[in-house]
């Protein structure tokens, strides 16, 4: 009795240490940082539209009075696009005012109109292909004939009461005022709903790591991507008997011109190294997106437009994650708008790349019923509770029917203050196989992550300092270079998962 | 007539699907027009909007419906260019044909058009829009167009046809004698173009008057009454013609006569030893021309000191204010000395003497 209570009071005082230091971390972390209304920067800036042009101009059917040129087709085009763009923003804001400085005359007011329909109305055009069929001899007035591919819905609170996605065919005349061109008439001349048609690629096993270079994850991915760490950090991953990687492209690193000419040779580069080591890829897209406001539709259906067609070229690339954990944005954006953005970005993506499977990293296998029959593979992230683990999978298989499903996270830190608390390299190690265990029947499984980090990014981690800490341990590699007890763990299980899909197949 | 007729069969095949989503069918339904999506079971003047709409049937289904524009109720009219020139620019006289509620009038509307300069023409709409390419009489003057459709007029248009002036013939008339520093003015006959259109007052002209040396001024002029004026100083004596140019146009040569520069009288003069070095200031002036003005700045004038038929020195200077000024090498032990002053405005002699008083001599 004497030994056993000054060790019972020992390890009741480092469980009150604990707590209060996890207490005094988040209120060190509510404390820095009163921005986290926002969780990304980009949420806050509702209006901040790009000053790209998104329409594609088409020769004319017939001679035009007046030569529509180059210098011509930039600014109306970008007439055009910001039309919509502000059209979008009033429909969602309410506030019509800036409808003026794009519309004029019957245009103008029939806009005014749609928008004082109520805010739950969303209507934004993707993309634009236009043809000029007038062109007044003095400049002043422009007709254009376009197909203008068109997404609209409708909002209820929580859920998505009504979506088209149509590419119409409209005929809109534009008077080149005394500041600039505005839409004057606008009307819809036809209609053709996009339809979704799933792929019939065939979608391979995979075991794979989520992957980011030790010392430059998320935000520095991209601008410090160098060969030399890919093929060493790919050879790591080959090592560990993963046939895959899925990586992740930032929204902000792939949507303007300039960041897209910058990224898309190091994505080639990506993709050829991964094959060299014989590794699938799992693009993930639109990482560290911010809102899903419309009036950036166009901008990512842009991005799709540049990244897509080099995805399909490559022959490694598994199938594309269109959006990683959307579900987490359903709180602060609606689950309607979330939902409408998938559905539309899917779509659009089907158009571009047909050929290309699609699925959605949902971080919960809750939220893997939404858009299912939309995808090609249905994926979700395992870190609840790995007690259900084999029930949340077989609820998600029953709801996936024949299609493959993908965990394509799971992951525990081994972050450790104090004897094991609340991790540690070894409980890594157990906690990973558990999961594992509890995996049974899927067509894939994603180990988070390669490397532990150093130094988490702030902007996708946030600031708490014990979030930060926890991140920074989930990998199975440790700062030092060496393999963590939880390698060896996910090893052993990938070799045995693949050869027994290879006897399956066989 | 209609705008619709030949896309309705296709657009009811192809409208058999669109996203249907999936759980509880809304009890609500919408429409979709080209604004976006309204609720299809309120009345709404959206109803009136001309084009394709989409409409949810309740029953899981899409609808398609087409909503005709009604007839011409309001002509807008676009006319350019404003200002044309005569026998070479065209114009559009653009017509967008809406009806009651805003909408392009249906396909194959007929439009008059009224131009006063061109013949009359009937064009039919297309997406609203009817437009005349024409070539208006190359008569300058400013005209009016107009166009109607049913019973409903345009707003008139002004349109201006401007002469040619890349055609217009320049015809100078003689210019008098000149005399150096004065002011002269220059006119030409009056101006036509090839269509006989006078070319229009204040249009620029330049006036170039050229020297024997192959310098030239270029003097800037005015069409007043349809003549060209120009009205300068002469500040050359060796000028020898004029031109004119309008535009890309120029006249021919006019020969004109300069009379010779001629000093009012004999300039006076001061000399006086400078100190501590062996030379003299001489200054000369004020020179003052016939008509009573002094000599420009920049007057040249070459000096040439002489005594007994001897050069002692040569010396370039020029007017400034009126009034010339030298520093020449002259002691009083080298007097007498003659000085030959010689310019445009001719010469003279100043004659320096010890002691004595100085002497000009023409």
């Amino acid at each position: 009795m004497k030994l056993r209570l000054p060790v019972g009071l020992a390890a009741l005082a480092l469980v009150a240490l604990s707590v209060f230091l996890w207490f005094a971390s988040q209120l060190y972390a509510v404390a820095s940082s009163r921005e986290v209304t926002y969780r990304y920067l980009s949420e806050a800036l509702v209006f901040d539209t790009s000053s790209d042009s998104f329409v594609d101009w088409r020769e004319p059917v017939r001679p035009l009075v007046r030569d529509f040129r180059k210098p011509e087709e930039k600014v109306v085009g970008l007439a055009l696009t910001e039309a919509w763009q502000s059209f979008s923003a009033a429909l969602e804001s309410g506030d019509d005012r800036s409808l003026s400085d794009r519309f004029s005359g019957v245009a103008l007011n029939r806009a005014r109109q749609a928008v004082a329909s109520g805010q739950d109305v969303h209507m934004t055009v993707l993309e634009t292909r236009a043809r000029p069929s007038v062109f007044h001899w003095d400049g002043s007035v422009l007709q254009v004939d376009a197909d203008a591919l068109t997404a609209r819905f409708v909002t209820n609170g929580e859920s998505l009461e009504f979506y088209d996605l149509s590419t119409d065919r409209v005929i809109t005349t534009l008077i080149n005022g005394s500041a600039s061109w505005k839409v004057s008439l606008h009307e819809r001349i036809g209609t053709e709903p996009v339809e979704t048609v799933l792929t019939q690629r065939e979608i391979p096993t995979l075991a794979g790591i989520n992957y980011y270079p030790a010392e430059t994850p998320w935000t520095l991915f991209w601008p410090n991507l160098d060969s030399a760490t890919l093929d060493a950090d790919f050879a790591r991953v080959a090592g560990l008997g993963a046939n895959s990687v899925r990586v992740f492209l930032q929204r902000n690193a792939f949507v303007s011109e300039e960041r897209l000419a910058e990224n898309m040779p190091k994505l080639r580069m990506l993709l050829q190294i991964a094959e060299r080591h014989g590794l699938w890829v799992v693009p993930t897209l639109f990482d560290m997106r911010g809102g899903y406001q419309t009036i950036y539709w166009a901008e990512d259906h842009h991005s799709l437009k540049t990244v897509l067609p080099v995805l399909a070229e490559a022959s490694n690339v598994a199938f594309v994650d269109l959006k990683n954990e959307p579900d987490l944005d359903f709180a602060h954006h609606g689950k309607g708008q979330v939902e409408a953005w998938a559905r539309s970005m899917l779509a659009a993506s089907r158009r571009i790349a047909p050929d290309l499977a699609f699925t959605i990293g949902w971080s919960k296998a809750d939220a893997a019923e939404l858009l299912a029959d939309q995808l090609d593979v249905i994926s979700y992230h395992a870190y609840a509770d790995v007690d259900g683990s084999q029930d949340r999978l077989d609820s998600v298989l029953a709801i996936a029917e024949q299609k493959p499903v993908h965990v394509t996270e799971i992951g525990s830190s081994s972050f450790e203050v104090v004897a094991g608390l609340p991790g540690s390299p070894k409980g890594q190690a157990r906690a990973l196989q558990k999961r594992l265990d509890g995996l049974k029947g899927a067509s894939g499984i994603f180990v988070w992550t390669l490397h532990d980090f150093p130094e988490p990014d702030k902007a996708a981690i946030g600031s708490s300092p014990w979030r930060l800490s926890l991140q920074s341990r989930f990998g199975l590699v440790d700062a030092a270079g060496q393999d963590k007890p939880a390698a060896d763990t996910v090893r052993r299980y990938f070799n045995d998962f693949l050869e027994t899909q290879d006897d399956r197949k066989d | 007539m209609t705008r619709y007729s030949d896309l309705v069969q296709s657009l009811f095949a192809a409208l058999g699907v669109v996203a249907c989503l999936n759980g509880p069918a809304s009890a609500e339904s919408f429409a979709t027009d080209a604004f976006g999506v309204f609720s299809a079971s309120t009345e709404t003047p959206r109803n009136t909007w001309s084009g394709v709409q989409t409409v949810e049937d309740g029953k899981g289904g899409i609808q398609t419906r087409i909503v005709e524009p009604g007839p011409v109720e309001q002509l807008h009219a676009v006319n350019g260019s404003k200002s044309m020139v005569a026998g070479r620019q065209s114009a559009e006289f653009l017509v967008i044909a809406l009806d009651a509620w805003g909408n392009a009038v249906a396909d194959g509307t007929k439009v008059d058009f009224r131009i006063e300069t061109a013949p009359d023409a009937t064009f039919q709409t297309t997406w609203g829009i009817a437009s005349y390419l024409y070539k208006p009489d190359p008569k300058s003057g400013l005209y009016r167009a107009g166009a109607r459709s049913g019973n409903r007029q345009s707003a008139r248009t002004e349109y201006r046809v401007n002469p040619d002036t890349d055609s217009a013939t320049i015809p100078p008339l003689p210019i008098g004698a000149l005399s150096v520093d004065g002011v002269a003015l220059a006119k030409s006959a009056s101006m036509q173009d090839a269509y006989g259109n006078q070319i229009l007052d204040g249009t620029t002209m330049m006036l170039v008057v050229s020297a024997t040396g192959g310098t030239y001024d270029l003097i800037p002029a005015l069409v007043m009454q349809g003549k060209g004026i120009a009205r300068f100083q002469t500040v050359t004596s060796d000028a020898a013609s004029v031109h004119w140019e309008l535009a890309a146009v120029r006249s021919t040569e006019v020969p004109v006569l300069v009379e010779p520069l001629v000093l009012e009288d004999v300039p006076e003069f001061q000399a006086q030893a400078v100190d501590g070095i062996a030379a003299t200031n001489l200054m000369l002036g004020p020179f003052l021309t016939s008509t009573g003005y002094f000599l420009n700045d920049g007057t040249e004038m070459d000096l040439v000191v002489w005594r007994e038929n001897q050069v002692l020195s040569r010396h370039r200077g020029w007017t400034v204010d009126g009034l010339a000024r030298f520093v020449l090498p002259l002691t009083e032990q080298d007097l007498p000395v003659t000085i030959t002053v010689s310019g445009r405005f001719g010469s003279f002699d100043v004659t320096l003497e010890r002691n004595a008083p100085d002497e000009v001599t023409r």
